[in-house]
């Protein structure tokens, strides 16, 4: 799965009405729908998690969207399984829990996935640089959020490499012998890491990063139409969720909103 | 005289991070995120991670040993608190988890203040400190989470906190050493000199 995803990372669909929006707006929309989906009414959780599913299908991300309600609801039995067992109470409300941990969860991680896909490293920068964010912070931020999948990619190759050679057959051959395969997952992806990073800053001062003069980027980030039309319909949602919990007081619409405020 | 394209600070400084340090701290940061994410997954399947702290202890001993090849890869005042700050905003995006974030950017703050008073990232003992420090901090300030809030509506057992923090500090210790050990194996082999 994580292939699929590094593949989709090279493509470029511009003509994709989210895919399409600029990297500032993207950026805006997962904080909006992180803030939202922590201190949001349940109510809202429940649309941003329909707008959120909605913005994974068109990035292609069905995969994703079905592995991370699985995963949610496997959280949810675990947990709910072991605070029955721990204490005699149990969970509150099994029920709002799950409905909590699949939609703000979900919401989030698919948000996170969504601008990670959709946008590339270059743009994710330059709209970075064009918001005035200090280069000592947007370098690595960029590179660390470029370079999660990639990782994730490097270790799926080290674990196949170990199953090739007969040293792990089995996930059941690597619990029982832990350190054992943490020792020989660890220093390749660690120094694989290390000479990762010294090619990518090779490339970086090839492009001027760093340099004296300020770059002129290619694409640079601009605010079009539909860019202005998503920003007002974020703000919108914003301002509409806070007032809801003024306007209704009911613990299911403005419950979240209530206790934070409260 | 200056142009309009020219950037308003000097030329690069020796007490300026250089782009390769910088890209550096951000692969490293990638890879702790990585490596959590995995064994993270990994024990959530198993019931072992269910032992109060053990989850925190395992979780710290992965990040302090990648955080102590960082240290001492980049030993510059700052390195800790632009790798968690970055790992913070990281884990702000992909979880939305605030009180995470904030733990882990105070925690690297704290940690550099720590070596910076110490005398800098030279010492090895230093930086495991400054590594404990830094868990420390950000389970403690991660668990007002579930103070404040109490997002997974499970009854708030006090002495849970209490072993996720001390599973934090000894998984740090270990941590910093499984490190120390790694990049001692590296450098006299040559390969990460």
């Amino acid at each position: 799965m994580s292939r699929a995803f590094v593949t989709r990372l090279g493509e470029r669909h511009d003509d994709d009405f989210f895919e399409g929006l600029d990297t500032r707006v993207k950026i805006l929309t997962v904080f909006v729908v992180t803030t939202l989906a922590i201190a949001g009414p349940l109510a809202t959780q429940l649309l941003l998690v329909t707008f959120v599913l909605a913005l994974a299908l068109s990035a292609g991300l069905w995969r994703w969207a079905i592995a991370a309600v699985v995963f949610s609801l496997l959280t949810w039995m675990v947990l709910v399984g072991v605070a029955t067992r721990l204490q005699s109470g149990g969970v509150e409300d099994p029920a709002g829990f799950l409905v909590g941990i699949m939609a703000r969860g979900n919401a989030i991680f698919l948000t996170a996935a969504w601008l990670i896909t959709t946008t590339k490293l270059y743009d994710f920068g330059v709209a970075l640089e064009s918001l005035r964010v200090p280069v000592a912070m947007t370098l690595p931020l960029t590179v660390a959020v470029r370079f999660i999948p990639t990782l994730l990619d490097e270790m799926n190759g080290i674990w196949d490499a170990l199953r090739v050679r007969g040293l792990v057959r089995s996930p059941w051959d690597a619990a029982r012998h832990p350190k054992r395969v943490f020792d020989l997952v660890l220093t390749p992806a660690v120094l694989r890491s290390l000479r990762l990073a010294d090619e990518l800053a090779c490339a970086a001062e090839t492009r001027g990063m760093g340099g004296v003069l300020r770059r002129t980027p290619y694409r640079p980030s601009r605010m079009r139409g539909k860019d202005c039309v998503v920003t007002a319909a974020l703000f919108g949602a914003t301002a509409l969720c806070v007032a809801s919990a003024f306007v209704v007081p009911n613990d299911v619409i403005a419950g979240r909103i209530n206790l934070v405020v409260g | 005289m200056t142009t309009a394209n020219e950037r308003p600070q000097s030329p690069q400084s020796s007490s300026r991070f250089t782009v390769r340090e910088l890209v550096l701290i951000g692969v490293l940061t990638a890879l702790s995120v990585v490596l959590q994410t995995v064994v993270a997954v990994g024990l959530h399947m198993v019931p072992i991670a269910a032992i109060p702290g053990l989850m925190h202890g395992v979780m710290a001993f992965v990040s302090c040993l990648v955080l102590y090849v960082m240290a001492r890869k980049v030993p510059r005042a700052g390195t800790l608190t632009i790798g968690l700050t970055t790992y913070g905003l990281a884990v702000l995006i992909l979880k939305g988890s605030v009180f995470h974030s904030a733990g882990l950017v105070l925690g690297g703050v704290a940690a550099d203040v720590f070596a910076h008073l110490r005398g800098g990232y030279q010492g090895r003992w230093t930086i495991i400190a400054a590594l404990v420090l830094f868990r420390v901090i950000a389970t403690a300030v991660a668990q007002l989470d579930k103070v404040v809030k109490q997002m997974t509506q499970v009854h708030l057992v006090w002495y849970f906190i209490a072993l996720a923090i001390l599973g934090a500090a000894v998984g740090a210790v270990l941590g910093g050493v499984a490190g120390r050990r790694f990049m001692d194996r590296m450098e006299r082999a040559g390969v990460a000199a």
